[in-house]
């Protein structure tokens, strides 16, 4: 994102080791469709993976626009990576935020040292955009509660030690701390998606699967509203703080392609078609790292405003970079459709962010109401 | 400190992300369905915010968000004033 003098010695420390030790195996990464678990430990050894909780928690008590370029950073490096980040920081923002006393003090120094990785369980088989009427259910059987039920799409799914579930309890939508060896819980990898292959996704079933009553989250009926938007919130931002480093990536990629590729007796950076290109990309960058710099002052302000402009940060960002990337795979020609070049895996990486967390369609129908309520105020 | 009442702020908020400028006091904005997900978490940033309080795991209770009589008395108690 646009560094101010407070963000640009923690960008170097970022990009170092964004640079060293995750791009290099982006591409590994993507073709095994694994994510090394020895990255895995090196990420959470820098503290990477929860820096925003406060000290007493295990965190650094960094502030959301030096969160932001982080999440740039490993954006920018591996899609992948920047999945861990994310699935694994919304689980944590949503225990740290309405997490009982117990469960704070118990996990986020876990979570935050990564001794225990968090994936969250929303989707089902048949529930996608409609995340607040979830199909699962659980009940209660003594001082435990039995869920039944199915989550599909789980990012880190094949590699979390806990997952943060929702489902029915008692007629409302309540959310459930699950841990990966409870009886009845079953763990299917997916394999064979479209981008951020990298990402361990998994599929859950939930057959009487025995849940101590004190996982509860929240309180019931609040799991959906405040819960798993809490943890949305925290995922758009992260989401769109990766679409900014994705989209450098394109732009880097393309420019430093365009200066050396010739046809025509030149370089093809100096034919008008490719520099309207590189122009809308460089610009559509600037505009995304403003808004989610706007977005992660907001956050730090504590500012209810922070959720609307989280969103069109998330929306500006994510199809901008579907943009870029289908720029930068245009500008590279054939080579950019082969794994000669990272542009391809952009391209296909780009995609899964218009899906995620608040799909471009769903942001597109929310971010109106925004325009009716909040504009009369400013 | 803002000097307006915080019924007053409760009000202006409510009635502006609402778009229901005739709110009764006593209204329940859930039950009645005029606020829905995204707004429970914009107006629990927004309490917090305003009346710098933490609304805490505990105090999450339909009840102390359900009208603008509810969130004034929960405000009220969880500022000392009431």
């Amino acid at each position: 994102m646009v560094s101010t003098a407070r963000q640009e010695e923690p960008r170097a420390a970022f990009r170092s080791f964004a640079q060293a030790e995750i791009l290099p195996r982006a591409a590994e990464i993507d073709r095994d469709q694994r994510f090394p678990e020895d990255l895995l430990r090196r990420i959470a050894k820098q503290g990477y993976l929860a820096p925003w909780l406060p000290r007493e928690s295990g965190g650094q008590g960094m502030d959301f626009v030096t969160y932001g370029v982080l999440t740039e950073e490993v954006g920018r490096a591996c899609s992948s990576a920047r999945s861990l980040l994310t699935c694994h920081g919304m689980v944590t923002q949503a225990i740290a935020r309405w997490g009982s006393e117990a469960q704070k003090r118990s996990l986020l120094p876990l979570l935050a040292a990564g001794q225990r990785i968090a994936a969250f369980a929303l989707t089902e088989p048949t529930v996608g955009s409609d995340a607040a009427s979830p199909q699962g259910t659980a009940v209660t059987a003594g001082d435990r509660l039995l869920l039944n039920g199915e989550k599909s799409w789980v990012t880190f799914g094949q590699r979390a030690d806990l997952f943060l579930v929702l489902a029915r309890y008692e007629g409302e939508t309540s959310a459930f701390l699950v841990d990966r060896d409870s009886p009845g819980l079953t763990v299917s990898p997916v394999d064979g998606l479209l981008g951020t292959r990298g990402a361990m996704l998994a599929n859950l079933r939930f057959e009487d699967c025995l849940v101590p009553k004190k996982n509860i989250v929240g309180k019931p009926g609040f799991g959906f509203n405040m819960v798993a938007s809490e943890a949305l919130n925290h995922g758009r931002y992260s989401v769109a703080c990766g679409c900014v480093g994705l989209l450098r990536a394109c732009l880097e990629a393309s420019v430093a392609y365009t200066a050396t590729r010739r046809q025509f007796g030149t370089e093809i950076r100096e034919h008008q078609l490719v520099r309207q290109k590189i122009t809308d990309m460089m610009i559509n960058l600037r505009c995304a790292e403003l808004l989610c710099r706007h977005a992660g002052e907001l956050k730090d302000q504590r500012d209810s405003r922070a959720i609307a402009e989280t969103m069109m940060a998330k929306y500006y960002a994510s199809t901008s970079a579907v943009r870029a990337a289908g720029d930068a795979v245009q500008l590279h020609g054939a080579n950019g459709a082969s794994d000669r070049y990272p542009v391809a895996r952009y391209y296909r990486d780009a995609k899964i962010m218009e899906i995620i967390e608040g799909s471009t369609q769903i942001l597109q129908t929310i971010i109106a109401e925004f325009a009716y309520t909040d504009l009369p105020a400013r | 400190m803002n000097a307006v009442d915080p019924k007053s702020q409760i009000r202006d908020y409510l009635e502006r992300v609402t778009r229901h400028p005739d709110l009764r006091d006593d209204q329940n904005i859930f039950d009645d369905g005029i606020v829905n997900s995204i707004f429970a978490v914009e107006l629990v940033v927004f309490i917090e915010d305003r009346f710098n309080i933490t609304i805490e795991n505990d105090d999450l209770d339909f009840a102390n968000f359900a009208s603008i009589d509810a969130i004034a008395a929960f405000v009220a108690r969880k500022t000392g004033a009431a």
